[in-house]
């Protein structure tokens, strides 16, 4: 059978970035121009910086990925990208790009939802089997995702308010931890003890989460320690986070899972570089025979191989767009 | 030598296709918030119409602001990935020297666009396009002080303007003979930076 190529944009956030992805699973090259030294000090990213930079970097970007790959746009099949969810700036910059390269080179125009990049970077890992579920933790999104078949998403449960990644990010900057705060607290939170009393945030039934509250506790606490001169001790604060979240995370994925029935799960998603939640869904899917894929770091974070990888899946089921495809800030994945 | 003109800076797109001072197709239509959708379809239509194709052009010049962030960066990206994809030549025009191409009786013309808050981006021209005074940031007030000039501008102020009528071949031939840019390089002209660089530097001179 013939060699199917798809040519990725991933412009969602404060990454700019192209990779050629073979059948959905063989990455050929890819490229990754990430702006988070540049939004560093400002706390977080802001949109509009975001967007001047996608714009300068896009055409070489393009350019890099074709010659790393040592392809021609000839070569390649269909032309994916990220549509949407994400900053409408920086999405818009990735979006006209590939539809000038659809329009220039008369090429299939493939719209990919980016939650949907996420949960197919595991494909690049190995083929994903189904049905499974997909946990998606990243700063702008906490779902839990049951998938029937290929490129089939039923969303079962979903934030209500902020999303795990940003939690890290507002708790890190109350405890003066540089941006991004979500690593250091996973690497604060090895160190320390489940000392202080956090709440479990919405501990029900449903599979929605809600992390607005927890990471008001962590704040009132902080400001009600320094008001009485006590010390925050802040690896034991970073733990006794952590350990919430991961408490509430695997005890609904596993519920969905037992729900659902389904013996394979998977992990996609920026969060999913953090290690003290990796490490706690390892031990548990093992002790409950749950087979667990989650992708290499590299392709937790944004990137344009992901879109490639889910971008095949959704050109194979006739997905395509005209020239009119606009970027969306939020859309459900379908 | 065959060019593409685009223009989404502003409160109108423009689609032009030139063969050298020639006009062989021109678009200009309402900038509404559909510009994202619209843009590449107007330039696939403009090719259609003509019965030509993108890859026969030589040449785009894209108009890369001062005006809508989010507009300009629209036609930029297409236009920087046209000419980089494509190996065409590319040149960035200014779109208050579009804007003041417009004829007018007077010597001198001042291009305006609100940037609210009093602030206005201008550039003043002669009747032959030459610089006057180069594109700026700057308060409306100390403008108005300029004499027996027309003031040039689709947006309403208390004082009396003309709209623009956009004289593109007159664009061209003063710029025809500019150098190409490579399309990497190429970006919007803002005039501007972002609130966040402007705030973060005063506190740090603060400090």
């Amino acid at each position: 059978m013939k060699d199917t190529y798809i040519f990725a944009i991933e412009s969602s956030c404060d990454e700019t970035s192209a990779s050629i992805i073979k059948n959905g699973s063989v990455e050929i090259a890819t490229v990754v121009l990430s702006q988070m030294d540049i939004h560093a000090r400002y706390g977080g990213v802001v949109p509009e910086i975001a967007s001047r930079h996608h714009i300068e970097n896009i055409t070489m970007v393009l350019e890099e990925v074709l010659e790393k790959a040592n392809m021609t746009m000839d070569e390649i099949d269909a032309i994916a990208v990220t549509y949407g969810p994400g900053l409408i700036g920086s999405l818009l910059i990735g979006v006209q790009a590939a539809k000038t390269l659809a329009y220039i080179y008369n090429k299939p125009l493939v719209p990919v939802h980016h939650i949907a990049g996420h949960i197919y970077a595991n494909n690049l890992v190995k083929p994903m089997e189904f049905p499974l579920i997909a946990l998606v933790i990243s700063g702008g999104h906490t779902e839990l995702i049951y998938m029937k078949e290929d490129y089939s998403f039923e969303k079962i449960g979903g934030t209500l308010d902020d999303a795990v990644g940003e939690a890290y990010d507002k708790v890190a900057r109350v405890l003066d931890l540089p941006y991004p705060g979500g690593p250091k607290i996973d690497a604060l939170a090895l160190e320390g003890k489940d000392t202080y009393p956090l709440p479990l945030p919405l501990n029900d039934d449903s599979f929605d989460f809600s992390f607005s509250g927890i990471k008001s506790a962590v704040i009132n606490l902080v400001h009600n320690e320094m008001q009485r001169g006590n010390t925050i001790r802040t690896a034991d604060l970073a733990t006794s986070f952590q350990e919430r979240v991961i408490e509430i995370l695997t005890k609904k994925t596993m519920h969905a899972l037992e729900k659902y029935h389904v013996k394979h799960l998977i992990i996609a998603g920026g969060v999913s570089a953090n290690k003290g939640i990796r490490n706690r869904f390892q031990e548990l899917c093992a002790e409950k025979n749950i087979e667990l894929t989650i992708p290499e770091i590299k392709y937790c974070t944004d990137n344009a191989a992901m879109i490639g990888a889910a971008g095949y899946y959704a050109y194979k089921l006739g997905r395509k767009e005209d020239l009119d495809l606009n970027a969306k800030a939020t859309d459900i994945l379908k | 030598m065959i060019s593409l003109f685009l223009d989404s800076s502003s409160h109108q797109i423009v689609v032009g296709i030139y063969r050298d001072l020639e006009q062989i197709y021109l678009n200009i239509e309402k900038n509404d918030n559909q510009l994202s959708e619209r843009l590449l379809p107007m330039i696939h239509a403009a090719f259609d119409a003509v019965s030509m194709k993108i890859n026969q052009i030589d040449r785009i010049y894209i108009v890369n602001g001062p005006g809508s962030f989010t507009g300009i960066r629209i036609g930029v990206t297409i236009a920087k990935t046209i000419a980089w994809a494509l190996k065409k030549e590319i040149i960035p025009i200014s779109e208050l020297e579009l804007m003041a191409s417009t004829h007018t009786e007077t010597m001198k013309n001042i291009a305006l666009i609100d940037a609210r808050r009093n602030y206005v981006y201008a550039g003043i021209y002669d009747d032959k396009l030459n610089v006057i005074q180069k594109n700026s940031y700057r308060l409306l007030d100390e403008l108005l002080k300029e004499k027996d000039a027309t003031f040039i501008s689709m947006d309403t102020f208390d004082f009396e303007t003309t709209f623009p009528k956009y004289d593109i071949p007159k664009l061209i031939a003063k710029h025809q003979n500019d150098k190409p840019m490579n399309p990497h390089e190429v970006k919007p002209n803002y005039l501007k930076r972002t609130e966040a660089e402007e705030n973060y530097d005063s506190r740090s001179n603060q400090e």
